[in-house]
This record gives structure tokens, sequence and C-alpha cells, in this order.
């Protein structure tokens, strides 16, 4: 592939499809979207008659896993395996029964979730192995899966042998080996993830040549989120150039507090009924090891959520099985939730009414900024499932998200918002970074294709949206009007011109900036002693950032987030903020979008 | 093809081929060939419809009163356990009705399946597939595209009961007479229409639009129908509040009123709103 001839890539989302025109790293749409009803398209219905896309992004076609061994005989295993298995790319196909002992129910439940493969986090033997190399068995004897073997990959202690499974009819038993065995000894994610990136190449291979495109490089959306996350993070120093320190008024012990735990970077791939999170760690608290740029993974969020349907929810959470019942599926937000995330008055019911509209149109683009703005509030409460399941699906406790210096947002769920601030607002509200950080909304949804890239020269970075100041943790009293500020913001550009603001509590503010991609030195000087904007409590942070499109904005509605509790006032707010971002103009602050 | 172009208004002007597809349950063992005509009361394969699981306490500390094989009815008790050293008696009833399947080696659960039951063609056609997991047939018929809808796939004669917007008209047109029918109404219909419909034995319900709050209540998964278990099979034509239901559809409905139609959710025991499989109600030809 030589770049300078240029290329087509490739990205077929959950609904839909869009074809890139590569040249220069420059990604312009050449087809779509198109929506594909869940099945890769020809290429005949994205107009490539001719030749075939240079690589190809894909959610669709990828391997459904089931993942067996959710009692505590496997917790790490099936932690590790899951997250392995997320940045793989691959699907849950679903729970499966908490506990092992309903052995007919297993092999039932593997029925009903009708996985391309299952992970066994554990040792199986006796009736369950039994039941499972029945189940294999009649499979085969059906001509299911239309005659190919069943991957069956085992992830549990070696000294364990499954010979009855190494030798079923239909079976493709595979040990992998990342689980020691023996205490003491950790866990080695590299066999779970070179099996787990097979398993998905060759499925996902099989799907796209069958579907017209033979022998064009593929990799899972999945995957390629996980790569523009580690892309991102080893490219941090383009974007944000913070050097802690300055002019401090008051020494926090211990060095610069904040600096170190949480998530750095992050990078959300969502549809309008689906959510997935990526993170890639902040550096660590001064005097521990560095991690080398570059070379950490990226963290998936394993509790990826849908609104209705599949239960990956339910994958390693603690939902229960109710006696009768295979699995709680399912879930929407609540009305409630949803109506104060949006920037007009609405009765539930009517809410309720649209919300169900726009998720029978996943693909279809929003027709309004009030359609758009309820798809950004649907993101959001995606995004919130999928970090208020974190803990329990990851396994580390108390992640701080505030300390993100870096959010990228891609997926169709956002482009089909039609505005890339608007996008970004999103994110902010769902992700509440605190300090200086920067949103990417990703405007055409190239990201993971431009991550994917197979030759370093088509992958370009993409232009941050904008900058947001806001402290970590501050809250604002909507009753009180004319606060005090929380800090004094100078920016100064790269022609020399310093330009001061005010960041106000309960206001948003934005500071245009003269081209998106400028560098500007930005100083954010905090009012108040408790106040800390990345450099610690009371310390000024000073840094080079590149701006965004939509230039700096000066959050002042506190972290955690708070809106008024009145909901005309909340209205009132929340139309303000998007007039303040450019999104609704001025005079519209009052009308119903 | 967009979703946005009016899904209802396809295939409905003249009578098309279409492929239907009958998903089969696991085990289900199919009873046609390819290119084997088939009607509606045709039996195209034979197989559990579904399972159940129940849990019974830990440490044997009660007695099976089914063995595997014995047929059940809901709520028949199917074994007992003695309670605060002996004052008291639990009784473990059935969820359904079906058979005992097995009870495992721990005898912590005891599996229930639904009676060996008959799937039916529900269409009259001709078999284009068989395999394992569905039958497809070949039939000639209009197709009205749901934009929502859950439930199994049902056979019914179509009775168009008008607007069923409010209580007293829901409580003066419903009755025992809908048993067995699929049930048309043109526009908006209170969600309630549906545990009413269930009571008097319908089949199905098709509509112009629904309230999705009040029908979430009924089938979330916290809710009494969750997926829509135990009400009629639902096809929303419109959409989500007030929609009234396209020309054409209701003009096609309108021709097969007594005819028997067949009505179908895009997945058996599960809640999805896009699809596709969509929801769909299909109106043979020529009967």
């Amino acid at each position: 592939m030589n770049p300078s001839d240029g290329a087509l890539a490739l990205l077929i989302g959950r609904r839909t499809a869009t074809l890139f025109d590569v040249r220069e790293g420059c990604f312009t749409v050449k087809a779509g979207p198109v929506e594909h009803h869940g099945a890769v398209p020809r290429p005949e219905a994205l107009g490539l008659t001719g030749g075939s896309p240079g690589w190809i992004v894909s959610a669709v076609g990828v391997p459904r896993v089931a993942v067996d061994g959710r009692s505590s005989l496997g917790a790490e295993a099936v932690r590790e395996t899951a997250a392995a298995l997320a940045r793989q790319g691959a699907e849950p196909a679903g729970p499966l029964p908490t506990e092992a002992v309903v052995l007919d129910l297993f092999t039932h439940e593997l029925s009903r979730q009708a996985p391309d493969a299952l992970v066994l986090t554990q040792p199986i033997a006796g009736d369950k192995s039994r039941a499972l190399v029945g189940w294999l068995r009649r499979r085969a004897a059906s001509g299911r899966g239309g005659g190919r073997g069943f991957p069956v990959l085992y992830n549990g202690p070696p000294t364990y042998r499954h010979p009855e499974l190494e030798s079923a009819e239909g079976c493709l038993f595979r040990y992998i080996g990342s689980n020691p065995g023996a205490a003491g000894r950790r866990w080695d994610p590299e066999p779970t993830e070179r099996a787990l990136g097979d398993l998905v190449r060759e499925h996902l291979g099989s799907v796209l040549e069958a579907a017209g495109y033979p022998g064009v490089p593929s990799t899972a959306a999945g995957a390629a989120a996980a790569r523009a996350a580690e892309w991102l993070y080893a490219s941090l120093e383009e974007y944000i150039d913070h050097h802690p320190g300055g002019t401090g008024r008051r020494k926090a012990p211990g060095g610069v507090r904040g600096a170190g735990g949480g998530a750095a970077v992050c990078v959300v791939m969502a549809e309008l009924d689906r959510a997935a999170v990526y993170t890639m760690p902040g550096p660590p608290p001064s005097g521990g090891p560095r991690t080398p740029a570059g070379t950490a993974q990226a963290r998936p969020g394993v509790a990826t959520v849908d609104f209705v349907g599949t239960g990956t929810v339910d994958l390693l959470a603690d939902g229960r099985l109710r006696q009768g019942d295979t699995g709680r599926e399912g879930w929407l937000p609540s009305w409630e939730s949803l109506a104060r995330r949006i920037p007009f008055e609405l009765h539930p019911s009517d809410l309720a009414n649209l919300t169900g509209t726009a998720l029978t149109r996943p693909g279809a683009v929003a027709g309004s900024v009030g359609e758009a703005c309820l798809g950004g509030a649907l993101t959001e409460e995606l995004v919130a499932r999928v970090l208020s399941r974190w803990e329990t699906a990851t396994g580390r406790r108390g992640e701080d998200f505030g300390r993100l210096r870096l959010i990228a947002g891609t997926g169709f769920g956002l482009v089909r918002l039609g505005d890339a601030r608007l996008a970004a607002f999103h994110l902010l509200n769902a992700l509440q970074p605190g300090g200086v950080s920067l949103i990417i909304a990703d405007a055409d949804g190239s990201l993971l294709v431009r991550a994917a890239a197979p030759v370093e020269a088509f992958r370009r970075l993409p232009e941050p949206t904008f900058i947001c100041v806001s402290p970590y943790r501050a809250t604002h009293d909507w009753q009180r009007a004319g606060t005090d500020p929380w800090a004094i913001v100078t920016v100064e550009r790269e022609d020399g011109r310093p330009l001061t603001r005010r960041l106000t509590p309960g206001t948003v503010t934005r500071v245009p900036l003269a081209a998106a991609g400028e560098w500007v030195t930005l100083t954010v000087e905090p009012c108040l002693r408790r106040l800390d904007f990345g450099a610690g409590p009371g310390r000024v942070w000073r840094g080079r950032v590149r701006g965004g499109e939509a230039g700096l904005i000066l959050d002042g509605r506190g972290r955690p987030l708070t809106l008024p509790q009145e909901p005309r006032l909340r209205v009132t707010k929340q139309r303000e903020f998007l007039a303040a971002l450019g999104i609704l103009q001025r005079e519209e602050g009052g009308s119903r979008p | 093809m967009s979703r946005d172009t009016a899904p209802a208004a396809r295939d409905l002007r003249e009578p098309v081929e279409l492929e239907i597809r009958r998903a089969l349950p696991d085990g289900a063992v199919p009873l046609v060939a390819v290119r084997d005509p088939v009607r509606s009361d045709t039996v195209i394969a034979r197989g559990h419809r579904q399972r159940r699981v129940l849990r019974l306490p830990a440490g044997e500390n009660f007695e099976l009163l089914k063995r595997p094989g014995d047929p059940v009815k809901r709520g028949e008790t199917v074994a007992v356990a003695e309670e605060l050293f002996g004052l008291g008696l639990r009784e473990y009833v059935s969820p359904c009705d079906g058979v005992v399947e097995s009870v495992n080696t721990r005898k912590t659960a005891l599996v229930l399946a639904a009676p060996d039951s008959e799937i039916r063609a529900l269409l009259p056609g001709v078999v284009s597939s068989v395999s394992p997991e569905e039958v497809r047939l070949r039939v000639t018929a209009r197709r009205i595209e749901g934009r929502f809808g859950f439930g199994e796939a049902v056979a019914g004669r179509l009775w168009n009961a008008g607007e069923l917007i409010t209580e007293a008209e829901v409580r003066r047109k419903l009755g025992p007479h809908v048993q067995g029918r699929v049930v048309a109404a043109e526009s908006l219909v209170l969600p309630s229409v549906l545990p009413a419909l269930a009571a008097y034995g319908a089949a199905a319900l098709v509509c112009g639009a629904i309230d999705l709050a009040p029908l979430w209540d009924l089938v979330s998964p916290d809710g009494p129908h969750p997926a829509g278990r135990g009400l009629p099979t639902l096809v929303v034509t419109g959409g989500f509040g007030l929609h009234r239901m396209d020309e054409a559809a209701r003009e096609a409905l309108a021709d097969a009123e007594g005819r028997t139609v067949y009505a179908a959710g895009p997945q058996t025991g599960r809640l999805t709103f896009a699809g596709p499989p969509y929801a769909e109600v299909v109106i043979p030809a020529g009967i």
C-alpha cells in the first residue's frame, strides 16, 4: 500500500457503514453512512465496483464468546479474560449461570446464547463436562455452525486436564496458559490476548470474505478502539504539555497532588443503543515507576452496555438469577434521569415515546437539535451505566475518572448528533473530568480506521473539539447568584497576546481561539485555596495545550456536575450552556429547540 | 433501504412472494423437507419450546413428588420441604406446564421442559429450506412490517376493533369473542389493553401506536410480564406516541377482516427495539 496513492478504508459499525477516502493522512467520507441492518454490506452497496478497501474496521462479524466460570474459583481469570475479550474486540455472548450446579441449565444457556466460542476460566469435570461434551456432539451432528468445529479455550490452572473435551467430536479444544495455577504467581495476559486475537481475526476474516472482501486486512471495532486509546496515550504530548509547579501559593504535601492515579486517556465508543469505554492509566504517583509511553495496554470497560437485549450488562456483574428465569435482560434509564439531561421540559410519557422512537431508528441521523440532545442524553446514560458497573466488571476499585486528560468519543451514536461540539459536550457531562482536559468528538467517525491503519503515514492525530477547564471538586449552590470566581484563566496565544477570563460558578464560558490545533499557553490561577485544577489545591496550573475548533470552555457547573433542581431554571441553564458553546444561537436560549 | 421510509407501506399493495423464517427451539426435530407444500396447520417440527429451572433447597432436606418424565401443571407441587424442625411445610410448585426433564446430581435444581409441542407452519406455502435452527417458508402474501413488537409467531382470524383509546372502549369492545384472534386497532392503544387481551386469550394485537412508559412498566425485567411473557404478540406499525396506522396497512387489514393472518415479534423471549428481524403481520393471498 503506497500512502501517496491514497487508499480506501471501510468502517462497519453496528448499524451503519462508512467508506473513507484517505489521502496524505486526510480522511474524507466517500460513501455513507449506509444503514446495513446488522450484516456486512456488500461492496456494491458502498459503490465499490472496481477496487477493494485497503483495510476494514468492523463491529459486525466479530465472534460472540461465552465465558464460563463466574464462581470464586476463577474470579481473576474471569476478569482478565473478559478484559482481553473486549480489548480484542470480541463480543460477550451473555452471562452464564452464576453457579455450576445446574448442569442442564449450563448447556441450555449455551444453546440460548448461541456463542461462536466458549472460554473456560476454571476447570470443568464430571457431569458438567459430560453435559458440554454431549452438547458439542449434538451441535456437530445437527450441522450447526456450518460444520466448523466449536472453539473451546481453557484458561484455567494448567494442572487440570480435560481429556473428554480434547477428544470430543466437533470441539476445537485449546489450552491458553495464562493462568499459572500456583499461588503468588502472576497472571500472564499475553497468551490470552494472543489466543483471543487469533480467534477474532479468523472469524472476522471469514465473515468479510463471505461478504465479498477476500484478503482485506481487518480489525474488530473493539480492538481498534483499544488501539486508539493506546495511540492517543502515546501521543498525549502532542495535545497537552503540562509543567506542574509554577507559582504555587501553597505547597501541597508530598509533591503535586492529583498527578497520580486514575485514567489519563479515555476512548468512548458509542452507538445510540450501546457504549463501551476504554481507558489508559495515568502516571503513577510521584516516586513510583513510570510506564513508558506506548507500552501500556488499554483497559476496557468490560461492561459494555446495551439498552435492551443481549444481557452483556450482566457479564461479571452481581445480577443473580431468579427462580425459574435464565437471566435478567434489558435495561432502560429511568425517564426522570433522562429528563434531567435534556435542555427542554417534557412530560415523562412524551420523553419515553421520543426515546422509543429514537431507539427504533438507531441508524438515522438526528433531525433537530432536540432529537440530537436526546441522542446525546442516551449516550450519557449508557456511559454512566458502564462506569457504574466499572468496579464489578474490572475489579479496579475507586478508579478516578476525574483525572482524565484526554477524552475521545467515536461511533455513529455521536456522529449522528450532527455536531461535534454537542457530542463533545455530552462526553464532558458523562465523564466529568476536572482540571484541564481535552475533548475530541470524532465528527466523521474516522478515529477507529485511523487507529487501525496498517501504514503509519495514514495515521494523523484528530484535532480536539475543545479544551475544558473545571475544578476537580467544587459544588455550586444554584440558589445563590453572583458568586466569586473560582479561577482566573489566562490564555497566551502564539502571537503573544494574553487574554484573561474568569471561571465563574454556575456559568459555562467559551473563549474562541484563532484556529483549531493552535497551541496556547494556559494559566489557571485558583481564587480559593481548596480548589484544585490539576496542580494541587490552591496551586497555579500552567501548561501548553492544543486548542480545539470550539476553543476553550470554562466549565463552572462544578464537579460532580450538578444542575438546578427547579425544572425551569435547569432548562434555562442548560440552554445557556449550549448557547455558550455555539450550538444554540443566543436568541434561542429561551425557545424550544 | 432506510428504515425511515414508511416500513408499513412495503409489500402491501399486491401480494408478493415472501420468505418467512420460522425459528426452531434447540433440539427440535424438523418434520418437513424442502419443496414440501404446507398449510397453516401443517406440523413442521416437534420439540420443546422452553425450559425453566426450579431451585430446590440445598441439603436434600425435601421430598420430591415428581420424577423425571412426569407431566406437571403450573402451580402443581413438585417438592415439599420441612421447615422449623417439622413445624412448617414449604411447597415448591411448578412455574409452568410441562414435563420434569431432569434433576441435577446435587439435587439443588429441577429442570422443567414445556410439553413436547408441535410447531405449525401458521402460513400456507412451500418449504424453501430446512436446518436444525429454522425452517424457511416461501409464501405469497402481503406483509406489514412493524416498528416495534414482541412475542411468538401466532396465527388467528383477524378482527378489526377500530379505536381502543379509552378505558370505556376497551371494556365495551373486548370480550371472550377475541379468543384466538389477531386484534387490530387503528391508532394509539392503551397498554392496559394487552393484559385484557391476554385474559380473553387473544393471539395478537396489531396497532398503530402505543405509549412506551406504561408498556415498559409491563414488560421490563422487573415488570409483571418480562419481555412480554404471558401477553399476546404485539406488532406496533406506527411507533410510540400519537401515530395513526399507515393508510395502506389499514386498508390491507380491512381487506383481511375475518381471514387467518400471521403475526410475530422480532425475537421470542427478548425485547429488541431495532431490527432486523422486525415484528410483522403477514396476510396470505387467496384464502
